[in-house]
């Protein structure tokens, strides 16, 4: 694994935001559940360079966290990035898939990760705190919401493409 | 963050941020050991990089402390350790899977040898991420506590 050229690449996905996780304090149990898509014949299969992560069917009002890979290039490497993704489905019924990145600085966030505010996305790192819809809460670190996905549905899955910010 | 020349400059100008530094502890080998330090050498680095994947904010990580000989591993931790809290560092947690560190006073989280490499991708993830998650914990209720 070119894991020298993730760190270029991962840098750059701070910028564009991206990735994924947040086990905190039920970490132990949110890790054995979290779906992880990695066939590489699937990418190809989707939409474009989107990577299929899930059954629509699977999909909630609960965000639940995927992990996925994803074919990245920088100036030197071609290589697997490990990402990850909250999805749920919103009052109205329309998917969300919120990107982890913390928009302080880079951790990743998790979902009722501070047990006190079940239906809070928290980061662990400097307690910044976000809706469930990812809008970043005033008077904590984070000054943007997390990132969106690109996605589309296709076949009865859920294509996840890049994160994009949201102002 | 890690330590590379840009992750470095970020993290001296965001140092109320920036006050963990998480650093692999490796046992070299080169007889019928190798094996075995080879793989906790695999375990633990996927497990440090996963680590500073999901608390990059807050976590920098070092450059990996490797020995032979254990006592002048344990020296050379407790240098660093010494080094990092000097310069600003508040938390300093090493990754090892050397069992004779067990009774020491340095804060360790220990991980098994495994060959990940002849897993299958999602078995090694799971893994890995049980793994890091030991570590992630470790790490907030300290964060928590301070
Ligand atoms: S990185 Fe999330 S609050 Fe600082």
């Amino acid at each position: 694994m070119a894991q020298n050229g993730s760190k270029v690449t991962r840098r750059q996905f701070l910028t564009y935001t991206l990735t994924g996780v947040g086990g905190f304090m039920a970490a132990t149990l949110i890790s054995p559940m979290v779906n992880f898509a990695i066939d590489p014949v699937l990418k190809k299969s989707g939409a474009g360079d989107k990577v299929k992560v899930i059954s629509l069917d699977d999909i909630t009002t609960e965000p639940q966290r995927v992990d996925f890979k994803k074919q990245t290039q920088d100036a030197w490497y071609e290589f697997e990035e490990t990402l990850s993704a909250w999805v749920f489905k919103d009052e109205s019924g329309e998917i969300i898939a919120l990107s982890p990145i913390c928009t302080h600085l880079g951790c990743q966030v998790g979902y009722g990760g501070d047990p006190t505010r079940p239906t809070e996305f928290f980061c662990p790192c400097h307690f910044g705190r976000y809706e469930k819809d990812g809008t970043n809460i005033p008077g904590t670190p984070p000054t943007a919401p997390l990132a969106r996905y690109e996605k589309e549905e296709k076949d009865g899955f859920l294509y996840l493409g890049s994160p994009v910010a949201q102002l | 963050m890690r330590f590379d020349g840009l992750d470095a400059m970020k993290s001296l100008s965001e140092r109320q941020y920036v006050d963990t530094l998480v650093v692999p502890l490796v046992e070299l080998a080169f007889d019928e050991d190798m094996v075995r330090k080879a793989e906790g050498n695999e375990v633990i680095q996927a497990v440090a990089l996963e680590t500073e994947r999901q608390l990059s904010g807050r976590t920098m990580l070092s450059p990996t402390i490797s020995y032979v000989d254990a006592e002048a591993g344990r020296a050379l931790a407790e240098q660093v350790t010494v080094q990092a809290t000097a310069s600003g560092f508040t938390h300093v947690l090493f990754i090892s899977s050397d069992l004779r560190f067990k009774g020491s006073e340095l804060p360790i989280i220990f991980v098994p040898p495994l060959a990940l490499k002849g897993m299958s991708g999602e078995q090694s993830h799971t893994m890995v991420q049980n793994f890091a998650t030991q570590v992630i914990t470790d790490l907030s209720s300290r964060w928590m506590a301070t």
